[in-house]
């Protein structure tokens, strides 16, 4: 809590809460610089269960150019006014509180939506940076036990970064006080909805594992597996892309082979593995034993991260943090392919060059450079750079689909499509989709007509809890 | 736009994912913001090691073997003991730790007996060498961080060592390391853990490595065995059993040595977790990545097929291969129990049987050569700590005593 008691104020109107309270109050939230369109109208509803599950009520949001349009209504709860909150996570299950380090009713939405990190519980109306991203308005409750709420707030969105699409909307046994830490002394949490897409649906692929954190998927199609790998700990899962089943394929942890980001199965049925900060790459034969791990120059600054197959065999990997483009030989040999100083590509803070692809005719490399958004064409040939896009904040994972290029943007939470025109020199961003809520979507396949994006939960790593089971999710090409 | 029309298409999936995610989410187990909390656990943990006494012919008559079976001494005074590999002329070669050294035994003249010339030292300045099997007509060694490769050359004797493999985890507390080439063409070593009961940093540890035939590059085969040197692969099945060294310091039974079926992939649990995936309630576990409760985490991993007297310190291990023994023993297996320093009443110190049924499946285990330890004046004596065994070329059981050098055999004369 860091405004004292200007904070209790608004309490007594804001149990009323009706028309555009919380944007008018507000300085804008930042928002990532997402203009295209969706696929369709981007709305979600969550269906309000109590703790027996039985339905009390719902909630309705629309996406609008000033911030996102929410209406509640409940019904079954006591008279008063009730504390209502955006959770981070998707679960409407008994899961931990931390304050008291025991299973509660809904404690598996967890802890408040906070995607600038604050750290504070606070008012609706307090910016992002200041407050929980979900601290919504308090909901007033009726002597006959029903309460509607209807305002805008652009601290929430349906996409980007402060995107709740698959988060939850709880309410709270008691009245918010806007500024307690870490909810508001709400108490027990009695309400809770799934906020559900409307409109779209997708197929997530449950993995294994509590710290698997999905970074890479790649797609043996004469084998329909979905390949996958840990970024925490390099083990490799398979997912049979029909029946969902999971098995591991190669286990983590040996020399060379402690992570796995980018994954790619090449036509011989190899995988090939980008090693992260261990600097290497590995190729595992089709039965997922380690064939050779190829070593770049021992660095501390050493982050391979992508890796794309080249239709002559050769293969383009990119350094996240060192400004070189390693290429692996057919006969698996690894050099460096090219200088990044000399090129217009220029490294800075955080994680530079990271999705690549390789054009099917042969003649261009597309890469993405996270950090400042530019998407560039490398020449195979010439080895000539030029920018073709800019503004993919956070490109990660790129997939080609004839000219389209899919773009994973992970703390975007979006998937972009990018359309390049026939000798991919130039390009615009045709479309945007959250789809039902991604969890920092890190690489994408193709699996005939739709794609699959791993859920990575990356930034988990940094801080927080990431929510089980890690997913892939498979969802029609848009 | 391509609008809905083929969002439609997913819908009827849409239904079975969701199946999917409830089951997995009852199934994995939720990583939490803070440990879970644990009740308080005491233990009482004893500090024994028998009064060792060196080997005599006289102590011989106090070991016992089942009927039908006589045991006699093939050489003393061979130092720190440890590893054997049989060659099919009878030749033997033997890895003493301690001195980091190989040695080649022949019994050339047929009397029984390694006697001094018989004994040659063909290897040394291999630091903790330990683990050996031989292949294409090339001796394999693993020591500290290192498996070495030698030329078997005429009469035994051993080219200089060349580097294998490399760059494998420190050794800490548990520095004998296991090697055996599998049926499927790999190199299968073991690594046990630097420490006793807590996670380690370098994920090779406590693990079982497969590597690559050209030893450039393995993969982590099994993982969460804190100590198994002693491993083989199963005659006719091919799949590998190992003995693993439960912790020490947990009190006299908890937790028990454990006999696995050692499968790619798997976690046998420890620090967390021994037996039947039973959480040990002694480690620490607000170090359980991931913070998720000990009981989620031990009910991923894999259980022991076969538990033993906890703290007996099993140490080689091998299928009984040979044709001396009846019929009843063809197929089982005998491990080298060192025995125990950490426990009341001493464990081990003994070899044992593990007994293996008609469809190739694990019944239990059974002492087979026994009397090392005894009461004795108010007190624990013993005269040998067993580690090595093989399978001799007549079919007989030798073993080694790391303790005073000794290698034993064991001859099934019943019968005759």
């Amino acid at each position: 809590m860091r405004q004292k008691m200007l904070a209790l104020w608004p309490l007594l109107t804001l149990g009323l809460t009706a028309g555009s309270l919380a944007q008018a109050q507000t300085a804008p939230a930042p928002t990532a610089s997402i203009t295209a369109d969706t696929v369709g109208p981007l709305n979600a509803r969550a269906l309000l269960v109590d703790t027996q599950g039985r339905p009390q009520g719902e909630a309705a949001f629309v996406q609008r150019e000033d911030g996102v349009r929410v209406n509640v209504q409940v019904r079954s709860l006591a008279p008063g006014n009730h504390g209502m909150h955006i959770h981070e996570f998707s679960a409407c299950a008994p899961g931990v509180d931390a304050a008291t380090n025991t299973v509660v009713p809904f404690g598996g939405a967890g802890p408040h939506f906070d995607p600038a990190m604050s750290h504070n519980h606070d008012k609706p109306t307090a910016a992002n940076e200041l407050g929980h991203g979900g601290d919504l308005p308090m909901l007033t409750v009726g002597e006959n036990g029903t309460g509607r709420a209807s305002f805008v707030t652009d601290k929430i969105s349906l996409r980007g970064e402060n995107g709740i699409l698959n988060r939850t909307l709880v309410i709270h046994a008691n009245a918010d006080d806007y500024a307690s830490d870490p909810a508001g002394k709400s108490g027990g949490r009695v309400l809770c909805g799934t906020v559900d897409r409307q409109g779209l649906s997708v197929r997530d692929y449950p993995l294994p594992g509590w710290q698997t954190f999905p970074e890479g998927v790649t797609y043996d199609a004469g084998r329909n597996l979905l390949l996958t790998g840990s970024a925490q700990t390099g083990d490799i899962y398979a997912v049979n892309a029909a029946s969902g089943e999971t098995s591991l394929y190669s286990r983590g942890g040996a020399l060379g082979r402690r992570a796995a980001l980018d994954l790619k199965v090449d036509s011989q049925g190899r995988l090939w593995i980008a090693g992260g900060a261990e600097g290497t790459v590995s190729v595992l034969d089709r039965y997922g034993v380690t064939l050779k791990v190829l070593e770049t120059p021992k660095s501390p600054a050493a982050f391979i991260n992508d890796l794309a197959l080249a239709p002559d065999g050769h293969v383009y990997v990119t350094d996240s943090r060192r400004p070189v483009i390693y290429r692996v030989s057919p006969d698996l040999r690894l050099s460096a392919w090219l200088d990044l100083t000399k090129t217009p590509i220029r490294y800075g803070e955080g994680d530079n060059l990271n999705g690549i692809v390789a054009t099917p005719d042969g003649r261009a490399l597309l890469i993405a450079q996270s950090n400042t958004g530019d998407l560039w064409r490398v020449d195979l040939r010439t080895k000539a750079v030029r920018k073709v896009l800019t503004g993919l904040k956070n490109a990660d994972g790129l997939v080609l689909r004839g000219q389209d290029l899919y773009v994973a943007r992970n703390r975007d939470q979006v998937i972009s499509r990018v359309r390049l025109n026939a000798d991919w020199t130039s390009a615009q961003l045709a479309a945007e989709e959250p789809l039902a809520g991604l969890r920092f979507p890190a690489t994408l396949t193709v699996v005939g007509s739709d794609l699959v994006v791993t859920q990575a939960q990356l930034d988990r790593r940094e801080g927080g809890t990431p929510e089980t089971p890690f997913r892939l999710t498979r969802f029609s090409a848009f | 736009m391509n609008k809905l029309l083929t969002l439609g298409a997913l819908l009827a999936l849409s239904s079975t994912a969701l199946l999917n995610t409830a089951s997995a989410q009852t199934d994995a187990p939720q990583p939490r913001p803070l440990p879970a909390p644990e009740p308080a656990a005491t233990v009482t943990a004893t500090r024994f090691e028998p009064v060792p006494l060196g080997f005599g012919q006289e102590q011989l008559s106090r070991l016992k073997v089942p009927a039908g079976f006589e045991l006699s001494v093939m050489a003393s005074g061979l130092g720190n003991a440890r590893m054997m590999h049989v060659m099919p002329d009878g030749g033997i070669y033997l890895t003493r730790r301690q001195q980091g050294d190989i040695w080649y035994l022949k019994d050339r003249n047929g009397d029984g007996q390694f006697s001094q010339p018989e004994r040659r030292q063909v290897a040394k300045n291999l630091k903790l060498v330990h683990g050996l099997d031989v292949k294409g007509g090339k001796l394999y060694a693993v020591g500290e961080k290192t498996v070495w490769v030698m030329d078997i050359l005429a009469g035994g004797s051993l080219s200089t060592p060349r580097v294998f493999a490399d760059g494998f985890p420190d050794a800490g507390q548990h520095p004998a390391r296991g090697l055996r080439w599998g049926p499927d063409g790999y190199l299968y070593v073991s690594f046990g853990s630097t420490n006793n009961d807590t996670p380690t940093q370098n994920p090779e540890e406590a693990t079982i490595l497969r590597v690559h035939p050209d030893g450039q590059w393995r993969e982590v085969y099994a993982s969460g065995l804190r100590h198994t040197i002693g491993f083989d692969f199963q005659p006719g099945t091919g799949q590998l059993y190992g003995f693993d060294q439960g912790a020490d310091w947990h009190g006299d039974n908890i937790p028990p040595e454990e006999l696995n079926r050692i499968e790619r992939g798997k976690n046998y649990g420890w620090p967390f977790c021994y037996g039947d995936r039973n959480p040990d309630p002694y480690t620490n576990s607000s170090q359980i990545p991931g913070l998720i409760t000990k009981q989620g985490y031990c009910a991923q991993t894999a259980s022991s097929v076969l538990n033993y007297d906890a703290h007996a310190a099993a140490i080689g291990m091998e299928f009984y291969r040979g044709e001396q023994f009846p019929a009843e023993y063809r197929g089982d297996a005998f491990a080298a129990m060192r025995g125990s320093w950490n426990r009341s009443e001493p464990s081990g110190y003994e070899i044992v049987r593990a007994v293996f049924d008609g469809q190739n499946r694990p019944t239990g285990i059974e002492p087979f050569v026994t009397g090392f330890v005894f009461p004795e004046d108010g007190t624990w004596k013993q005269f040998g700590r067993v580690a090595g065994i093989a399978t001799y070329t007549d079919g007989s059981l030798l073993f080694t005593d790391d303790q005073s050098g000794v290698i034993y055999r064991v001859q099934y004369t019943g019968g005759k």
